[in-house]
């Protein structure tokens, strides 16, 4: 017999779950405009770009750790949703056909490199890159900004699908039902791969401070290829 | 880590996330109260999200909305044109498309910054280097020779910072169905690859004639560029708008067909950084490659070109949808650049839900008419 959760489901106050009760109080709004960019308005589907630019850029910028791949994929994703808008159902959930049209061409394009791009973070690289809000800007501390950085370097040497997993539980602040239909995944294999990138996240951000923090090479091709071939940390 | 430990971790993540049912949330706390490792995995947990927590949300930059838009606008005109098409100029231009063609081939090298010493390697058919490409360097220090042998002078054009494209024209490869030898050198250092070139980029180009004596529609998108104002009013709705025009217009149409079928084999050679070493590292990983080959194959035709009598003036106006305020008429040459100056809408009061419109006082369309459906129906 399936037991109820002792636990209630942490009702996040982070950005993700701020648009997602946006998106409740306008939900009448946002079904006219949906259906208007469903028959080729284009100022509707401006409409929707406005207003899922930030998530979905944020997670792809995460996911590829790079603004020049975040910029084409982004945009990929939104002439992709824009062309798949019209063979939608009427209850479409756009926010998570948003995020798995997203996370489905990260894939792709990691996929398609055949290997993952393990670059190591350059700070210099990502100086334009434009913070949502200036509550959004940590990097007005200089703990704020190296622990950002710290992160990112983490996410680049983890696997794909357990830094997308991670992504969207942690930065985008989806629940495990969502990244369930996000990665089309069930609920408990979804929390089974949150534990596995939590503990791979846990022992690469270990070693890099043992190594000397942001500086420290990176994780051994070796090492990394073991995690990967083994399917998780030991 | 003891075994109660390794059965009990995968659920301290579940447990974190309040994914867990009550007897498992029984069991974790008798667990945690007595295991300082577990506690610890938990307080890592705890620690990793104030770490995310911290990571900005970036908004993408102004100009991913205006490339967006744009392709949106050019999916939505690209489609209106293929259903213009009769299946007699279709068949016309396709079967025109297999008698003439023209071959390029193209060896794109994307570089990626990384370390001081420039290195090249090569994986899956990609030359990789980890320095930022220098096209006069690379120009000097490129040497190709096909599979007899024979030097390959090639072209290499800049196309960004990251990279540049080698084009071999097709009749200096005497064996383009065999690899390439591409030797970059530096310095007495020199590196050699053999390279497989993609396959050609097939280009076909027939003009055709028809004409047409039925009367024309000529239909003209004037698209506003300017960013539509903010309003912080939640549900507000904003738009850029975008004024058609249309107009009536009588004109013998002598289309040109054109057709194009392009067969693209783009390598892309790609480099990944060596990881960076600090000073104190004594090790590092292995360079990584990033290989991506592409093929695709397309066959596409453009619309009929038609030509408009000389005189022939088609007058726009803008219909009641438009947001441009003012029915604001402009007339505009055929296949000439107009610019309409509106005047800028009254003032709005955003709601939640309204369209606003942007104050946009200008507007340039190059006006062409298209002929579409009316030719062959």
């Amino acid at each position: 017999m399936a037991e109820a959760c002792a636990t209630p489901l942490v009702i996040n106050k982070g950005y993700y779950n701020k648009s997602l009760t946006e998106g409740i109080n306008v939900l009448s709004d946002e079904s006219t405009v949906i259906e208007r960019a469903r028959q080729g308005d284009e100022a509707a589907f401006a409409a929707i770009y406005d207003r899922y630019q930030k998530p979905i850029y944020s997670l792809v910028y995460r996911l590829m750790g790079n603004p020049d791949d975040a910029f084409d994929i982004t945009q990929d994703v939104f002439v992709k949703a824009y062309k798949g808008l019209s063979k939608t159902s009427d209850d479409l959930n756009i926010s998570a056909w948003l995020h798995r049209i997203a996370h489905n061409a990260c894939m792709d394009v990691l996929r398609r490199r055949k290997i993952v791009r393990w670059l190591p973070w350059d700070p210099a690289e990502h100086v334009n890159i434009t913070p949502a809000s200036p509550s959004d800007e940590p990097e007005h501390s200089l703990v704020g900004k190296e622990q950002s950085e710290q992160v990112q370097a983490v996410l680049n040497q983890m696997s794909e699908k357990y830094r997308s997993c991670l992504v969207l539980r942690e930065y985008q602040e989806m629940s495990c039902e969502e990244i369930g239909v996000v990665m089309k995944l069930s609920r408990a294999a979804v929390k089974s791969l949150l534990f596995r990138a939590r503990e791979q996240f846990r022992e690469i951000y270990n070693e890099m401070e043992r190594n000397g923090g942001l500086n420290s090479p990176a994780i051994s091709e070796t090492t990394r290829r073991g995690r990967a071939k083994k399917g998780g940390p030991r | 880590m003891n075994p109660e430990c390794r059965r009990i971790r995968p659920l301290v993540s579940a447990y974190f996330d309040g994914e867990t049912t009550t007897s498992e949330t029984q069991q974790m706390q008798r667990h945690l109260a007595g295991c300082p490792d577990c506690q610890a995995a938990l307080n890592e947990y705890r620690q990793m999200r104030l770490q995310f927590s911290q990571l900005p949300h970036l908004a993408a930059p102004l100009e991913l909305r205006r490339a967006v838009l744009s392709q949106v606008q050019a999916v939505r005109t690209g489609t209106v044109q293929q259903r213009g098409l009769s299946p007699f100029v279709q068949f016309g231009a396709i079967a025109a498309a297999l008698l003439i063609f023209g071959i390029a081939v193209a060896l794109i090298i994307t570089l990626v910054s990384g370390n001081n010493s420039t290195e090249y390697s090569v994986a899956d058919n990609i030359i990789t280097s980890n320095q930022p490409i220098d096209l006069q360097e690379v120009k000097r220090n490129i040497k190709i020779t096909d599979a007899n042998g024979r030097a390959i002078e090639p072209t290499v054009v800049q196309i960004s910072q990251k990279k540049v494209e080698i084009q071999i024209a097709p009749e200096q490869n005497s064996a383009p169905d065999k690899p390439v030898s591409v030797t970059l050198s530096k310095g007495s250092q020199s590196q050699q690859f053999t390279v497989m070139p993609p396959p050609p980029t097939v280009t076909a180009t027939h003009p055709a004639t028809a004409t047409a004596t039925r009367p024309a529609t000529a239909t003209s998108t004037v698209s506003a560029t300017t960013s539509p104002p903010q309003t912080t009013n939640p549900g507000a709705v904003n738009t850029t708008p975008s004024v058609k025009t249309t107009a009536p217009a009588t004109v013998t149409a002598i289309p040109i067909v054109t057709t194009t079928v392009a067969v693209t084999a783009t390598a892309t050679i790609t480099t990944t950084a060596r990881p960076s070493l600090s000073p104190t590292a004594t090790t590092a990983s292995s360079p990584t490659v990033t290989a991506t080959i592409t093929l695709t194959a397309t066959a596409s035709v453009t619309t009929p070109v038609a030509t408009t009598p000389p005189g022939t003036t088609p007058a726009f106006t803008t219909p009641p949808a438009t947001t441009a305020t003012g029915g604001t008429t402009v007339t505009a040459p055929t296949g000439q650049t107009t610019t309409a100056a509106t005047s800028p809408p009254p003032a709005t009061t955003a709601r939640p839900g309204t369209t606003i419109a942007s104050p946009i006082t200008t507007a340039a369309a190059t006006t062409k008419p298209a002929f579409g459906s009316d030719l062959g129906d």
